[in-house]
């Protein structure tokens, strides 16, 4: 029966008007030739960047850099650091945004571990805590101090939107924490957690590429990475040459894009939808 | 366990997991039933052991907040609230409500008279913060924060009733704002979060980003 459905559910999605049945549906086709074309370009970048024909230099982001500083204000103050990956599940759309956020802990932690500052990660979504609790103590192995590791201060507050904001307001007013760092899938509560930092005086990293959100923390925090910038930060960190080189297979995506914008611009002004009908099915 | 094994085994599983979404998404026909029936089978699997997880977070917050009980921290009574609320509301839903959490009258009394006003009480806030942090936004200290300034202002009254009351094309102005240049800015952004996530995609597929397994992985 599953079997019937399953095969029902393809045949309609892939099933032309005259009853042929595509390999890809056609409202994938343009997406898929141009997913396998950006992944050769990325490869080649990757190649490169192995063999060391050619090493692009990274821009500098401030909101990355400012992550040591504001570890550093924390750790002259004596008050802690608070850390949130985000509330997205790691098995949706949303979740490159939270293994970012993840990478970024990964740093986070080294660096609490170094200055011996108290590190709080709060957690929404249940399946983030054991990462976020390994990647903690892995830091803080890497760091020389594994007796400082408290699995306690990696807190699973809880499933709910509303009810995890609050919990993480009410734990940066109990602790005064000094800093204030994240970055991740944020949505409603994103300003709850900047305004709730601001009042306890915390300096403030957020970063996001949620765009209904980045107005708030642009408004609310002192420095904010703006979409892609967090999906790059495990390159920009590692500075890994070939991550990097993925990078600036990145921007070569980037360049297509603006050609096909301005193309398609120009093509629609002339009453040509030509490339409307590629965007489409292809065969 | 060996360190190549724990390194590699968690890379093997995100290349063969990842290609198998990526595949399932992309084909879908009669041909390839039985790899989309394994694959929505993989996420079925996906999901349950996700929820498992959700165990384990009750019981770090329960370890947490029995230790603060135990030691008379400060605060000590709001534990008691919290330990009082999960484990009565998960006890009255599993089992005198045989599983049916909503089904039992208690349950959603509970639910109805605590849960969705605290819930509202929380998200209502954002109200008065989004005064508070527009007031320091929009201070006129740069050319940017100027323009944001006029922008914002433009917006906020065209999009009041009293905006398009008081002159008419206000809406018109609102409007333009925000679906030319804000829908632009936006577009742009998007374009270049959908090829990061791709790029991040290819690298945790090839096993060059490892961020997430701590850092040194």
């Amino acid at each position: 029966m599953r079997k019937e459905q399953c095969a029902k559910k393809g045949e309609n999605e892939n099933r032309e008007e005259d009853g042929k049945i595509l390999p890809i549906a056609a409202a994938n086709q343009s997406a898929f030739v141009f997913l396998i074309f950006v992944t050769v370009i990325m490869l080649v970048t990757l190649y490169l960047a192995l063999k060391g024909l050619r090493m692009p230099a990274i821009r500098k982001i401030a909101g990355m850099d400012a992550i040591q500083e504001a570890v550093g204000r924390a750790t002259e103050m004596g008050r802690p650091v608070h850390f949130s990956p985000g509330i997205a599940g790691l098995a949706t759309d949303t979740g490159p945004q939270t293994l970012a956020g993840l990478t970024v802990l990964a740093h986070v932690a080294e660096l609490t571990a170094k200055y011996k500052t108290t590190l709080w990660t709060t957690i929404r979504q249940a399946e983030v805590q054991p990462l976020a609790t390994e990647i903690v103590r892995q830091a803080y192995m890497k760091a020389g101090v594994p007796d400082d590791f408290d699995p306690d201060k990696i807190i699973y507050l809880s499933g709910t939107q509303f009810a995890y904001a609050s919990g993480v307001v009410g734990l940066m007013h109990r602790e005064k924490v000094a800093a204030n760092i994240m970055i991740g899938g944020f949505w409603a509560e994103s300003l709850l957690f900047a305004e709730g930092a601001y009042q306890v005086g915390a300096i403030q990293v957020a970063g996001t590429a949620q765009t209904s959100q980045l107005p708030f923390f642009v408004a609310a925090c002192d420095y904010c990475l703006i979409g892609e910038e967090i999906l790059a930060a495990g390159a920009y960190l590692s500075r890994d040459p070939l991550q990097i080189g993925g990078l600036w297979g990145e921007d070569y995506g980037k360049a297509i894009a603006i050609i096909l914008v301005a193309i398609g611009l120009v093509l629609s002004l002339a009453g040509n939808n030509i490339l409307w009908s590629l965007l489409g099915k292809l065969w | 366990m060996s360190v190549a094994i724990r390194r590699n085994v968690p890379l093997v599983i995100t290349f063969i997991a990842g290609l198998l979404v990526i595949g399932d998404y992309y084909f879908k026909t009669p041909a390839t039933v039985e790899f989309n029936k394994l694959v929505s089978n993989w996420m079925t699997f996906v999901n349950v052991a996700s929820t498992f997880a959700v165990v384990i977070g009750i019981g770090t917050l329960t370890r947490i907040h029995v230790r603060r009980l135990s030691q008379h921290k400060a605060g000590w009574y709001n534990s008691v609230v919290l330990l009082i609320a999960l484990y009565g509301l998960l006890i009255t839903g599993l089992v005198l409500g045989e599983g049916k959490f909503t089904a039992h009258p208690i349950y959603t009394y509970w639910f109805n008279n605590l849960y969705v006003p605290l819930d509202s009480t929380i998200f209502s806030m954002l109200a008065f913060y989004i005064a508070s942090a527009a007031y320091r936004a929009f201070r006129a200290r740069t050319a940017e924060a100027t323009v944001l300034l006029i922008s914002a202002v433009v917006v906020m009254i065209g999009r009041a009733p009293i905006g398009p009351a008081v002159w008419s094309d206000l809406a018109n102005i609102t409007n333009w704002i925000m679906n030319i240049p804000n829908s632009a800015g936006m577009r742009g952004i998007t374009i270049g979060v959908a090829l990061g996530v791709l790029a991040m995609g290819i690298r945790v597929l090839l096993g060059r980003e490892r961020g997430y397994l701590g850092p040194g992985a």
